[in-house]
Order: C-alpha cells, then structure tokens, then sequence
C-alpha cells in the first residue's frame, strides 16, 4: 500500500496541469491518423528534458493512455485506426457509426477504454513482481509462437479470404527483413539505400491505413461520414448498457492484461485477440464486423487494459511490454532512472508518482473522452475534398517527423496507393501492418531459438515442445480452422 | 474506368512470390546464409498460398472484375508524384499547400468563384494548424524553399 502515500503529488497543480493537457493532447494526437502512441510519446520526450522526472513522466504516461484511447475516435468515425491498437475497433465500430450509433460506440469505446484501463493500473500498482515472473517463462521459441499467432488471428479475422490474409501477412513478415538481420548485422534486400534501415513502421502503418482510405473517399466522390448522423445518446444509458456487458469487459481486460505482460506483443495484439474471443464465446457471432457492440468493448477494454502490465516488465526487468513502453523508456533513462528495484527504492517516489498518475488519467481520459464524442460531430461533417486533403497533409508530415527522412514519405506514399490496388481484390492492410510490426520479433526470437536448438536436438524439436510452444500453436491452429470454417459458411450463405 | 479480373491479380502476386523467393534463395554468401532462413520461409509460405489461390479460382470458377477509377483519382495520385519528386526540392509547406488547393477544388462539387475563396481560407487555417504543430510545437525540421 506504499503507492497511497504519493498520491498527493499527482494532484500538485504543476503536475495535474501537465495531466490534464497530456490527457487532451494524447486524446487529439490519438484521433488524427498516423499519430499512434508511440509517435506521441516518442515526439514529446525531447520536450521533458526541461521537466522535472516526476512531470516529464507524468506528460508521457498520460500521453501513451490519452492516445490508445483517442486513436478509435478516427477508428470508428473515419474508418481509419489512429494507432495500431484500434484496428480491431474499426470492424464493429465503423459499421456502428454507418448505421447511425456513432456517438454509442464513442461513448462504449472511452467506458470501456477507462474499465481496462483501471484494471490494467491496479495489476501494475499490485501484482508487479508476480506477474513479471510468469512473463519470464517466455523464452524464444514461445515468442516466435506469439508472433505468429498474432499473424494468423489478423488474417483470420479482417480478410474475406483466409488464404489472402494469410498472404498479406506474409507480406508484411517479408517487409520486416529489408534492412539488417538484428542477431547476424547481415545486410539484407537493401536494393536502394533508401531502405538500409529497412521499412519504417509507422511509415507502413500511415501509408496502409490512411492513404487507401483517401483514394476510396475519392473515388466515391462522397466521405462515407456524410452517410450517417450523429445520435442524441445518453452516457448514463451508454454506461449502463457498457456495465451490462460484463462478459466482453472481462475477456478484454483479462485478454489485455496477459498480451501486456508479453514483452513486445502490444495494444494490437491486445484487441484483436479479444476481439476474436468475445465473437467466439458470443451467441451473436453473425452481427460482428456489423455494429455489434461486444467487439468495441472487448477491444477497447483490451488494449488500455495492457497499458499498465505492458509496463511491468519495463519497470522491473527494462523489457518493454508494447513499442510504446520502449519509447518510455528512453523516457526513464533520460533522466537517470534504470528498470529495476532501484526504481521501487531510491526513486520512489517518482515511481509511485508516475504509476498514481496513470490510474489519474483514466479518469481523465473518461471525462475529457466523453465530453469529445459530443464534438465528434464536427468531424464526420468535414467535406470529402477537405478531408482527403487534410489526411494526406498529416499523414505526410506526421510521417517525415518520425526521423527526419524524406525516404519514408516515399515509402508510405508507394505502400498507401499499392495498398489501394490490392484492397480492390480482397487484401487487407491490417495483416501486412501486423506482419510488419511482428516480423523483427518472430525473426529474432527464432534465429535466437535456432541458436539454442543447434546445441540441443534441432530446431523442429525446439519449437515443438514444451506445454508453452503446444498451447501457443494449438491457438495457430484452432484460429486458421476457424477462419476456414467462417469462409465455407460465408459461402454457402 | 480500369477494369482489372481477379485470375489478373492473382498472377500477379504469384509473380511476386517468385520473384521474393527468388531474392531470398539466392541472396547472401556461405557466411551470411544464415540470416536468409527466415525470409526463406516467409517467402515459401507465401509461394504455397498464392498457389492455392489461384487452384482454387479454377476449381470455383468464380471470375470478378475491380473497377477502379483512374480518371477521378488522377489529380490526387498526380499530386503525390509531385510531391515525391519535388516535396525536398520545392518544399514541404509551399507543395502541401498547392495539393490541398488544387485537390480541395477539383473535388468539391461545386465549383464558383465563391468556394475557391472558401479553399483558400480554410487552407491557411489548416497550414497555420499545421506550422503550429509540427515546426512550432515538435522542433521538426521539414525541408522548405525560401519562407515556405
């Protein structure tokens, strides 16, 4: 109960001002495309250098909450994830705001968001170093598993063709190895020097999702926004109804939980992996991808529910749980702060004030959140010419910000109009986004698996057993059957 | 309108499978073999899949066309290759704000003297916006041509 006695410091007005603009900013830069967590937080660390550690952090935590959160505002409004963690918010959210229930599915994202979110700090202030163990059994092998779990949950789920999602998963799994092998330092496929630092991801990420969506609003000659009305909705009904939901709450936040104490697996993974148990475990599985609620619970509550474990192994061991909390950090070491026991001991209270804050935000987050989905409005009015101009412009700057390079403009421009193309005959950009975001992981957990097995009794052997690697490929297996299984009955239907 | 059929496509990304598989197989040395492996593997995964594609576009028979309208998106996709080829020669600030004038316009549908006032109000309340943000508040440093 340590952290009690630093929740005072939060509330300093310094540090509560600092809160409440991260909170709105985070909520802002979350909804404009492109401008995902780990751009926000990664563009606001150069700004804490003049802040105290306890305010610089206090900035980048409530930042990295605001903006999970705020990136299903473009999701379900514009169709067009903020972040990479609300790709899963799209498929029910989109079709939701179509049908005219878009301030609904606003108001399920930010309770649902705040439930997870809440729940995720709580297993952060209390289950720490227990959680932090079990993470530790994860070795190479089991994290090659995941990441290619991840794959096939996305090409099971956001592709009409399980075949193509795979393939474009594949995809993004090839892209990922442009640029240097990161266990040999071999230079690989780099056919221009443009591409020696291999494919930017929040390049790809922009180009995929934002630049499809343009040239689609284009061609239609007509912003799909300008299809669907804004709603008078209650937010006591919308919670009501949202606290009603336990079962997607539950999956969402306990599938958000474990993802987050996964290093490396992140808010994606977080919401679609739910997203796929709560339509598997619904009676209504034939009204997801067409505005069934449970689907923005259960991902929302998802991925703000691994904020808080995504930052148990940061805090304790230094791995990072989500690409965001790498971001963080370079937040904590900027100002001499090192992951481990020291930050429980010599620091503190900084820590405490830090881990405070972010149950802080969730609450901000809820009520600034709501209080925007009031406004969403002036959003989906915004003419398509308008709207086709302003995304590119972002999407433009937003991408050279990341490292000053004018070769991921290019490359986010060329993936965007490509993407376009292949969308025509049913390829999707979420499983070429997540093979690209997976792909450094699952190579370097299996060169470092290859590694080890080569001592041992081979490499097939390594990646086939142990009850770990079993129960992750089972999931592989159990998720492409289910996509098969879907696509017949699609068919057939 | 481009009409493009799907067996189109599907050769064609079985093409590129080849093609990466091809790049994976033979790349590197004795030496630097190793760091192949994995694209290796994607790349005959990905050759499999697009071989099942197509095998299961002649066992269904099921041919359809994507139209995409090249006419309409012209002006857009114009205004992209401009900006790869002169974004760092003209700069960031004077392009963006010819590609929201011209796409603002072309795509509006109406067209009067009154709307292209209208344009070009909100394109400096937008490039205000924009300066604000990124050269202002985050430091970034985009590539310009004199103020612009």
């Amino acid at each position: 109960m340590e952290f009690i006695g630093y929740f005072s410091n939060v509330f300093v007005f310094e540090n509560l001002l600092i809160l409440v603009l991260g909170t709105i900013g985070g909520l802002l830069m979350g909804a404009a495309p492109g401008l995902s967590p780990t751009m926000a937080v990664a563009l606001l660390i150069p700004f804490t250098f003049k802040m105290s550690p306890d305010q610089g952090l206090i900035m980048l935590g409530a930042v990295y909450t605001a903006t999970v959160a705020g990136g299903a505002i473009s999701a379900i409004l514009l169709k067009i994830p903020g972040a990479p963690a609300n790709i899963a918010t799209v498929m029910d959210g989109y079709p939701m705001a179509k049908s005219g229930k878009s301030k609904e599915a606003l108001h399920y994202c930010f309770i649902s968001s705040f439930i997870g979110g809440v729940i995720g700090i709580i297993i952060l202030i209390f289950f720490t170093p227990i959680l932090a163990n079990f993470a530790l059994k994860f070795g190479p092998s089991h994290m090659f598993w995941i990441a290619i779990f991840g794959v096939t949950v996305i090409a099971t789920l956001d592709s009409n063709s399980i075949i193509k999602g795979l393939f474009s998963g594949a995809i993004g799994l090839w892209l990922a190895t442009i640029g240097y092998d990161s266990v040999l330092g071999v230079e690989r496929f780099v056919f221009n020097p443009i591409f020696s630092g291999g494919i930017n991801i929040i390049a790809a990420l922009v180009g995929l999702f934002a630049i499809p969506q343009v040239l689609s609003m284009i061609e239609k000659k007509q912003l799909d926004s300008d299809q669907f009305q804004m709603e008078k909705k209650s937010i006591v009904q919308s919670i009501i109804y949202n606290l009603s939901r336990i079962k997607a709450l539950v999956v969402g936040s306990v599938s958000g939980v474990i993802i987050g104490l996964i290093p490396g697996a992140g808010g994606q993974i977080a919401g679609l992996v739910s997203y796929d148990q709560i339509k598997k475990l619904s009676k209504n599985k034939e009204n997801f991808g067409k505005g069934e609620p449970d689907g923005i619970i259960a991902a929302e509550s998802a991925n703000n529910a691994m904020v808080g474990p995504s930052l148990v192994p940061l805090l304790t061991l230094g791995v990072p749980g989500s690409p965001t909390a790498a971001v963080l950090l370079g937040g904590l070491l900027i100002h001499g702060m090192f992951p481990g026991p020291n930050l429980f001991t010599i620091y503190a209270e900084t820590t405490w004030t830090f881990i405070n804050s972010l149950l802080v935000a969730q609450f901000m987050m809820l009520a600034f959140g709501l209080y925007i989905s009031g406004l969403a409005k002036y959003v989906i009015k915004t003419p398509a010419n308008y709207m086709a101009a302003a995304i590119t412009i972002l999407a433009i700057f937003g991408t050279y910000s990341v490292q000053h390079n004018f070769a991921d403009v290019i490359v986010m421009l060329f993936l965007g109009v490509s993407m376009f193309f292949l969308s025509k005959f049913g390829f999707t950009a979420a499983p070429i986004v997540l093979g690209l975001i997976l792909g450094p992981i699952a190579e370097t957990n299996f060169s470092q698996a290859k590694i080890i097995a080569d001592t041992q009794e081979g490499i097939l052997k390594y990646l086939t057993t142990g009850y770990l690697n079993l129960t992750i490929i089972t999931l592989c297996i159990i998720s492409i059957i289910y996509g098969i299984i879907s696509e017949m009955k699609k068919k057939n239907a | 309108m481009l009409k493009i059929n799907n067996l189109t496509s599907l050769i064609f990304i079985l093409i590129i499978s080849i093609t990466l598989g091809y790049v994976s197989f033979t790349g590197g040395t004795e030496t630097t073999s190793e760091a192949y492996l994995f694209p290796k593997l994607i790349t005959f995964v990905m050759i499999i899949l697009s071989s099942f594609s197509l095998f299961f576009y002649f066992m269904n028979k099921t041919s359809s066309v994507a139209n995409i309208d090249i006419k309409k998106l012209s002006v857009y996709l114009f205004s992209l290759i401009l900006f790869i080829f002169l974004g760092e020669i003209i700069g960031f600030y004077f392009l963006a704000i010819l590609l929201f004038l011209i796409n603002s316009y072309y795509y509006s549908e109406i067209k009067n003297l009154k709307i292209i006032i209208q344009n070009m109000i909100i394109t400096i309340v937008f490039m205000i916006f924009i300066y604000v943000l990124f050269s202002i508040m985050l430091k970034v440093q985009v590539p310009r041509f004199f103020l612009l």
